[in-house]
Order: C-alpha cells, then structure tokens, then sequence
C-alpha cells in the first residue's frame, strides 16, 4: 500500500517499512476491544482469501496482483471490506508520509518533484 | 511539577477522574480552596511540548486508542481525543470561543438551566482568557493558507473571523511553536498541584460503587493493580463519551449516555497555483461566519500523512496530489449536528464502549452545502482542485462541480467524516426529560457526585467548546462553594423546623398549594384537619428551583425543604422526625417532557423512596394521590368506576400510577405504616397550570376540540373538593388501608363543561367567545390514540397527542364509597369552581 516515492535507499526504506507496520499494528491493538477480533479475522481473510484466486496469500502476491486485489476490496459491496482497507491504507499512508525519514527525504526535494518516477 | 509515582490513595476529600480541560479546572480551583484533591489521569504523563503534536508518535501516546475511536453510524466517524495529563487540550488547536448569546436562550427555554445568562458566564470568560493567555495571532505571523483562506472570503464578501487561541505570544517566537499553546499541562495542571493537589497518571477509574443516593468509592486500575478510594466528593471529568460511560459502567444511568452532540466534520484538500508550506505547523486562524450556526468552515491541521489520509477515500484516482503536497492545504466544514447519539459501555468487557451517531438527513445537507461553499472559498483563493474526503468522488475541478452539492448532496455512505467536538452526553438542566444532572453539574439522585467537564452541555454551542466547558465548570464550582455548608438541601422559608404535624410534596404545584392553604386554613367541609387550636406545622418537599413565594405568601412559618423524589437523601432529611406525622404524597409526574421513561422515575422510583424513608422516620399514614388513569376509560357513557374497578391502565402514565397503588399497598401489608389512596380524575381551581390556561383560552377561541356530539362524561374535581377529600382521609380512622374516588358532585357531559365555561368567561367576567366551535368525528380519537400508542411504544411521549387520546371518552367515577365511609361532600359546583379559576387567573395576570 506504500508508494514508492520519495526515493528512499533500500535500508532506509527497509527501517520506515518496518516503523509503518509496527505503527499500523499498534494502531489495530489500541483499537476498542469488541472491534480489534473482527478487525483481525478481517485481516487475516485479507491476507488468505488470495490463495483462492491466485493460489498464494497476499504476501507473496506480484505487485500486480497486490493492486488488483487492494482495488478489489476497496470496492467491495460490502461496507466492512472497504472500511477495512481504508483503515489499513489510511494509517499505513499517515505514518508513511509523517515519518521522519520520508518527511527528511520530501523536505529537501524541490517543489514538484516529490511524485512517482 | 510534581507527579505522583507513589500508590494510590485509598482515602480522599475530593477525587477529580480526568485531567482535561474540565478536569484540571476542577482540581485547581478546589485545591486553591483549600481542598484534598487527587486527579486521576488514565493516559500518561507526557509532556505535550516536547512531541509534534500531530506526528505518528504523538497519536499513539496522547490520543485515546491511538487516534481510532469509531462513532458507529451511517457512515461511521472518526472520534478523535485526547488521553493523556491535560486530556484533549494537549492535542487541540486550542481556538478560543465564548459561548454565542444564542445558546443562553436555548439553555434556559429548553434545558431549563437556571441561573445562567451571558451576565453570569462573562467573568469567568475573562478569567479564564486571563489564566490560558488567550490572544490574536500578530499580523505578521499570517501563515500563507489562512492568507489564501482570507482572501478568498473577502472576495466573496462573506462573514468571518479571526479566532484567537489559547497562546502565549513571546516575542521572536512563533506563536504556533512547541510548548507556547497555554494547555491545561501550562496551566491549570501545575497550579492545580502546587495547591497541594495530588495527580495520578495511568489511573483509569473503572466503577464507582454508590448506595442510597450517595458515592462512596472508585474502583481504580493502575499498573496491574487495582484499588479502592473512598472519597467524600467525586468530580467525574471524563470527556463526554468516557464519563458517559463510567457511570452507566456504575449503574449510574438515568438520562445519561443518551444526549450526545456531537460537531460532524468533513475535510478537503486544496491545492493552489503558489507554494503554501502549510507543513510548518501554523494553524489556519480564520472561520467563516457567513452560514452559522449551521454550517462552519476553517482550517485545519496539515501534514503529509493528513494530506495522503484524506486522499486515502480514493487512493488510485487521487494519489498524484501527493506530488503537490507543498501546495496544498486542509480545511473543513462542520455542521452543529442535529442528530443525538448514545453512549453505552459494552457487556461483559472491562472499559469498552459502544458510541453511536446517526447523520441525519438536516447533517447531511448541511455538511453538503458547506463543502459547496467551502470550495467557493478556495476557488475565490485561487485553488485549481479541491479533493474533498468523499468516498468515489473525483477531485472537484470548477465553481460549477462544487455548487452542484448544494442541489444534490452527497450521500452519507460516501462521506469521510471525523469530530473532535463531543458534549451533552450528560446534560445538565432541570428539565426531568432530558436532565442527567441539575443546573450545576450535580448528578440527579446522588448527593455527592459531580460532572464537570464536556458532557454537561445541554446541546452543540456551535463553536469549539474548550471555552464554554471550562467557563461553566468554574461556575459550577463557585456554586458548588456556596451550596457545600448547607449541604444538599436548604431551608428556604422557615426557621430550622420543629416536628411537623404534616409532611406534603409536590408543593409549590396545584394541588400542593391548595392543600397547604386547606391545612392551615380549613377548607369547605372540614375545618382545621387535625382538629386542633394552635399552629399546624407543615413541610413540604419543593423542587430546585422552584419559586416559592406563592407558599411563603400562604405562610412564613412554612417549613420548605429543598429536594427530589429520586434522592433518597433528600428523602431521610424531609422526613426526619416526623415520627407521628401525616405525609400527603401529592407529587407526581403527567406530562413528561420527553420520555415516558420519566413517569417511571418518579412516580414509582419517586413513591418507593418516599415510602422507605417516611417508614423509616415514623411517619404515622401516607395519603397518596393516585389517578383515574390505572383504570382507563368506562365501557359506557353510563358506567361509573367504583374502588372495585379492575385496573386497566392508560398509557405509561396509568401504568406508573397503578404500580404507584402497589408500592403503597405494599407498604401497607408490611404493617409498618398506615395508608389511604385517593384517586381525583380532571383537576380544576386556582394555582392551576398553564395547561389548563390555555383549555380556557381554546374554549374562548373556539378552538378547543369536541369528539363527537359531547355527550361522553368526564368526572372532574375542584381542587377545594379534593382538599377536602384529603384531610378526610387523614384523619379517618376507617380509612387505614382504603382507596377513595374523590370528585365533585356527578361526572358532566365534556359539552356541559365547555358550555359552563363559555358562560363563566361571557357572564361573569364579560369576555367575549368566539361562535365557533370545533366539532370533530370521534374517529380523531381513535387515530390520536392509535398514534400515542406507537409514540409511547418507542418511548416518547406528547401532550396534546395524549391529551386528545382520552377525549373521546368516558372517564367518570361514583364517590359513594369516599360519602359513605369518609363523610365526603363536595361542597364546590362545576360552575362555582370554574368561576374561581377563571377569577385566580385574572388576578395572575394570565392571558385567557
Ligand atoms: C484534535 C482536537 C482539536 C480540538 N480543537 C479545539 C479547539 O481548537 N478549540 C476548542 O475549543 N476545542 C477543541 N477541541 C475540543 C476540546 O479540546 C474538548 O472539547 C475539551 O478538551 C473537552 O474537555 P473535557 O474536560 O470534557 O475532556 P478532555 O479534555 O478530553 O479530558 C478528559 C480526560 O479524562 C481522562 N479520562 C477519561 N475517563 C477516565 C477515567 N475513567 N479515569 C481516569 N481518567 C479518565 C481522559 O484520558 C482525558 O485525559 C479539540 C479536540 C481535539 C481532540
């Protein structure tokens, strides 16, 4: 769900993608208790229901696929899939975005020039 | 500052749950009076100024659930606060606003808060823009998107204002610069501990344990551990949703958790021609007038993360704006939410809760047109797009794109919603309805537990509360002051009393004041009702509040004491040493405000209390004032209700009534007390209420509706009569254990007694009525009470609806039995009893 700007170098990206999961994670746990059991069996059909489609979990998904499948439940019909990704996908981008290396690396880029390659 | 690492306490004069804004004012204020005050914070002890307040970190330490705490809906919003030392003030913009001359109005009307006017409330606005700093942001320091903001506004010559905020402007130094925001950790906090205050971070309160009206502990959990302080006073300063649900956690539930306002809030994105670096953590100071109080708009807050988490609703389309994130701001409309929300914690889990609001279609609209106008704005400032936080809408490109939401709002499902306005989960007020507490934060029902804090708000002041939270918590604690010596319950008119011979409630009400008048005066039919030469000593029960002049006319020796039927402390002190003592129970509800759930509480709740505490005093008989509503209406216009009538109550009120009947009766079969029960149908006479004014006036207008041809009877009874019914039954000895219908003469057609009054106003009194006559077929009844059934089914309840329910019918009773074993006789005619009514209300100056 990350994007892949600023350019960021491979152990620095590393860092901030572990920082942004642990954020993401402590996020879900400090989550009211009657939400933090649907949200993790939510995630965790995110994570599985791939194998059906694709014949492997999210993980180990193409990139490609990875899109499709996020677009999927973005989409979906039903309200808590598309609640999930949001939540997923807005707490991942906010810590993304503020941490401080990304802010660093945005920071001294000029103006414009902070979009995807 | 010193905070405690030591353990908890386990023993306190005043504990104050909550450190925020309404909390910290709390604890320093008793502290500065010389108080034992401990604070209990559940959130940590960080210090606000040494974090970016918006960062990744800050959220996940300061803010309660790391930032996340869902409003269940449709849609779902994002509640944000704050959980920390100094609660939500730590994390806010901290913009300041008095509260608008508006809401004074809307607070005494309709949560009949008394003593509160902008009079009142204006000094402690100054002090307290004096203790936080409150200030103007100098010219100079304009950052660029509250520039941009301006100029758009002026172009379009629409209202607005600068806001101040709670800042201390040192020179050279940004006012937006770290540990320069004058929050609670700045301010009341350290004053509050230097006063000798006690503050306790990481202590979440979990339950208070309470018995007979009063609170007596806190259960507290602390690292791991959890601990019991007894405490002489208890200040819940929670935030609207957790002191909500601390005490519905406690069993602490009447009319709170069930009120709460909350300030809906949609945000967008702007981008602009020029660079804005709306990153350096200057706050947009500007809020647009124009559409107030339904509709505000300002800045707010930016960061990348902000800006890529609004953008996160439709991520694929609106991604590439990331690239414009230097040029980009955030802002926002809210709207002053219709809609009322409800509060409860979750079973069988240790502190969760379930918050829910629903948008209401007044929201929704309204939330639309302010992203129109907002998007005006930004296009006056020069904005080229507009992303607004709407799931699947595309970034809106042109004045056209955005003045299309005025004609077709966007649909809830699709709006991204956050708030971090949140009050009125507990309102206070005396309007039993809706009240959770009274006019000072004093829970109803509880003679030592306080609220002070955001919950209190009786509805949305429409602007940020921080303000207007604090301003009424030092009020409530100057009051507070005062009221402490006398304890709960004051002596208003007489001396300290003596023993009374007779104790009355529901005076200064109708019957209440008649009766008072029968029992020092006699009344026709009866002389004095003890039969005695020298004084009768009476008490009586009044409400808060409530004038009570009309009583001190009738006698300055009258003992008033101050309380309510849902207290049971009030109770014991009303009742002591009455040993011996006639208690005639007049109070009661009819017509609640709101919900039917009222007649409940204090019909029967009210009734059980009073019981207990007269059989523990030694009150010798209880006289209680049923209704004839237990029974509902007579199968025929012929038909009378005698005291062997089956019960078959009416609505919620004859079912409270009924049950009212039981608990005496139920008092009676324990033999510790005497009772009688008499039953007046109709009231009417003087010191009648302006419900019965308006019945008058209807007749005079011509307005007031007859079903049918008239003919259906109604029983009625002039208060003297039932006065006289009442005094009979206390001193029966016959009566011990009976119930009596007590009316006047016969029951009259419902056309002979719009007819005698018609003739009262013109004969007597030579005003003229109008030919007119409201004729309507009796099927309107029927559809008026199939109506007041679904209504009172979902809880609520109307007057006129129900009042037009039963008039269709018969409701009339025989008074034999009150003749035969009592020696009744009603000594008062319809025509005599209107002619005095109408007469006392002339010489009120009422309108008829
Ligand atoms: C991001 C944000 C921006 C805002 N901006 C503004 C603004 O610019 N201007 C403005 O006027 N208002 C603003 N507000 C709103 C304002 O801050 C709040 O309305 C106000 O602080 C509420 O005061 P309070 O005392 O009711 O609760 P809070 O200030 O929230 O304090 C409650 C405290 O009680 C603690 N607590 C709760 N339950 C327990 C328990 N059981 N045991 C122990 N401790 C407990 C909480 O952890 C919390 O620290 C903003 C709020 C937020 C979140």
């Amino acid at each position: 769900m990350l994007p892949p700007y600023p350019q960021l170098d491979t152990a620095t990206r590393t860092g901030v993608e572990h920082d942004v999961f642990r954020h993401v994670h402590r996020q879900v746990e400090a989550m009211p208790a009657f939400l933090r059991l649907p949200l993790r069996v939510g995630l965790l059909g995110f994570g599985l229901l791939p194998i059906l489609r694709y014949g492997r979990p999210f993980r180990s998904l193409s990139g490609t696929h990875r899109k499709t499948w996020i677009e999927l439940w973005s989409h979906a019909p039903v309200p808590p899939m598309r609640d999930l990704v949001k939540l997923v996908r807005s707490t991942s981008l906010l810590a993304y975005f503020d941490h401080p290396e990304v802010r660093r690396s945005l920071d001294t880029i000029p103006d414009n020039t902070g979009h995807p390659s | 500052m010193s905070r405690e690492t030591s353990s908890l306490p386990t023993r306190v004069d005043v504990l104050v749950i909550g450190s925020g804004a309404g909390g910290a004012a709390t604890a320093a204020t008793l502290a500065d009076r010389g108080s034992e005050v401990v604070i209990l914070e559940e959130g940590p002890d960080t210090d606000s100024s040494a974090i970016a307040t918006n960062s990744p970190e800050a959220i996940a330490t300061l803010y309660r659930n790391a930032g996340l705490t869902p409003i269940v809906g449709t849609p779902n919003i994002a509640y944000v606060e704050g959980s920390c030392v100094g609660g939500s003030t730590e994390v806010n913009s901290a913009f300041w606003h008095r509260l608008p001359a508006d809401s004074y109005r809307r607070w005494q009307d309709q949560a009949r808060i008394v003593d509160l006017s902008q009079e009142t409330l204006e000094p402690y606005f100054d002090q307290l823009e004096r203790d936080l700093s409150v200030s103007y942001l100098g010219s100079d320091e304009l950052p660029p998107s509250s520039r941009l903001f301006k100029s758009g506004i002026e172009k379009l010559r629409w209202e607005y204002t600068e806001v101040p905020r709670c800042q201390r402007n040192q020179p050279g130094k940004s006012a937006f610069a770290a540990g320069n925001k004058q929050s609670m950790q700045r301010t009341y906090i350290p004053r509050a501990v230097d006063a000798g205050a006690r503050l306790f971070a990481n202590s979440k309160a979990l339950r208070l344990e309470h018995e007979n009206g009063r609170v007596k502990a806190a259960m507290v959990a602390r690292a791991g551990d959890q601990t019991r302080i007894v405490a002489d006073t208890i200040f819940v300063c929670g935030g609207a949703v957790q002191s909500a649900a601390l005490l519905r956690r406690s069993g602490i539930t009447r009319n709170i958790g069930n009120n709460l306002c909350i300030h809906p809030m949609l945000k967008a994105a702007a981008v602009f021609e020029d660079l804005v670096n709306a990153q350096d953590d200057a706050l947009p100071i500007f809020q647009v007038k124009e559409f107030w109080p339904d509709i505000a708009i300002g800045g707010s807050v930016f960061t990348p993360g902000f800006l890529a988490m609004l953008l996160a609703d439709n991520w694929d389309q609106s991604e590439s704006a990331m690239q414009d994130w230097r040029r980009t701001a955030l802002y926002y409309t809210a709207t002053r939410g219709t809609g009322r929300g409800t509060i409860r914690p979750i079973p069988g889990t240790r502190d969760s809760v379930l918050v829910r609001y629903r948008l209401t279609e007044q929201d929704r609209i309204n939330l639309s047109r302010g992203l129109a106008h907002m998007s005006e704005i930004l296009f006056a400032s020069g904005a080229t797009k507009v992303f607004p936080s709407l799931r699947s809408y595309p970034a809106i490109q042109n004045l056209d794109d955005a003045r299309a939401f005025e004609r077709t709002p966007a649909p809830a499902a699709a709006m991204s919603l956050s708030t971090v306005h949140a009050f009125s989960s507990c309102p206070m007020g005396e309007n039993p309805a809706v009240s959770a507490t009274n006019s000072f934060g004093k829970v109803v029902g509880y003679e030592n537990l306080y609220i002070n804090d955001a919950s209190l708000l009786p509805d949305s002041p429409g602007v940020n509360p921080q303000g207007t939270i604090m301003a009424i918590a030092l009020r409530n604690l100057d009051h507070f002051a005062d009221a402490k010596p006398k304890r709960s319950l004051r002596n208003r008119a007489g001396s300290a009393s003596s023993k009374p011979d007779a104790l009355v409630t529901g005076a200064p009400g109708w019957l209440g004041s008649s009766l008072i008048a029968a029992l020092l005066n006699g009344v026709q039919g009866v002389e004095r009702w003890n039969g005695r030469e020298d004084a009768v000593q009476i008490r009586c029960l009044t409400q808060a509040n409530v004038p009570i002049a009309q009583l001190q006319e009738l006698s300055a020796d009258l003992d008033c004491i101050e309380g309510d039927l849902c207290s049971p402390d009030d109770l014991r002190t009303f009742c002591k040493d009455a040993e011996g003592a006639v208690l005639f129970h007049v109070a009661g509800l009819i017509h609640p405000r709101l919900r039917t759930i009222e007649h409940d509480h204090v019909n029967i709740e009210g009734t059980e209390n009073l019981v207990r505490a007269a059989i523990d005093a030694g009150v010798r008989r209880i006289v209680a004032v049923s209704s004839n509503s237990p029974f509902g209406f007579n199968p025929s216009s012929e038909h009378r209700f005698d005291e062997n009538s089956p019960y078959n109550p009416y609505m919620s009120y004859g079912r409270s009534k009924q049950r009212m009947e039981v608990v005496i009766a139920d008092a009676q079969d324990s033999g510790k007390i005497e009772t009688v029960v008499i039953r007046p149908p109709w009231f009417y006479g003087p010191y009648q209420p302006p419900r019965q004014t308006l019945f008058f006036r209807m007749i005079r207008d011509g307005r007031f509706p007859v079903l049918g041809d008239g003919s259906q009877m109604r029983s009625m009874a002039y208060v003297d009569n039932i006065c006289q019914g009442l005094v009979l039954a206390a001193r029966s000895e016959r009566a011990n254990g009976e119930a009596y219908w007590i009316a006047d003469e016969r029951p009259y057609s419902i056309r002979e007694i719009v007819d005698t009054v018609r003739e009262v106003l013109e004969q007597e009194f030579a005003m003229a009525c109008s030919e007119r006559e409201l004729n309507l077929p009796r099927a309107i009844g029927d559809i008026a009470r199939a109506t007041d059934a679904a209504v009172q089914a979902a809880g609520y309840y109307h007057q006129k609806i129900h009042v037009l329910s039963e008039m269709g019918q018969t409701i009339a009773c025989s008074i034999d039995k009150a003749r035969r074993e009592l020696g009744y006789a009603p000594q008062v005619s319809l025509r005599d009893g209107m002619v005095a009514s109408v007469r006392w209300c002339r010489e009120q100056g009422l309108e008829l």
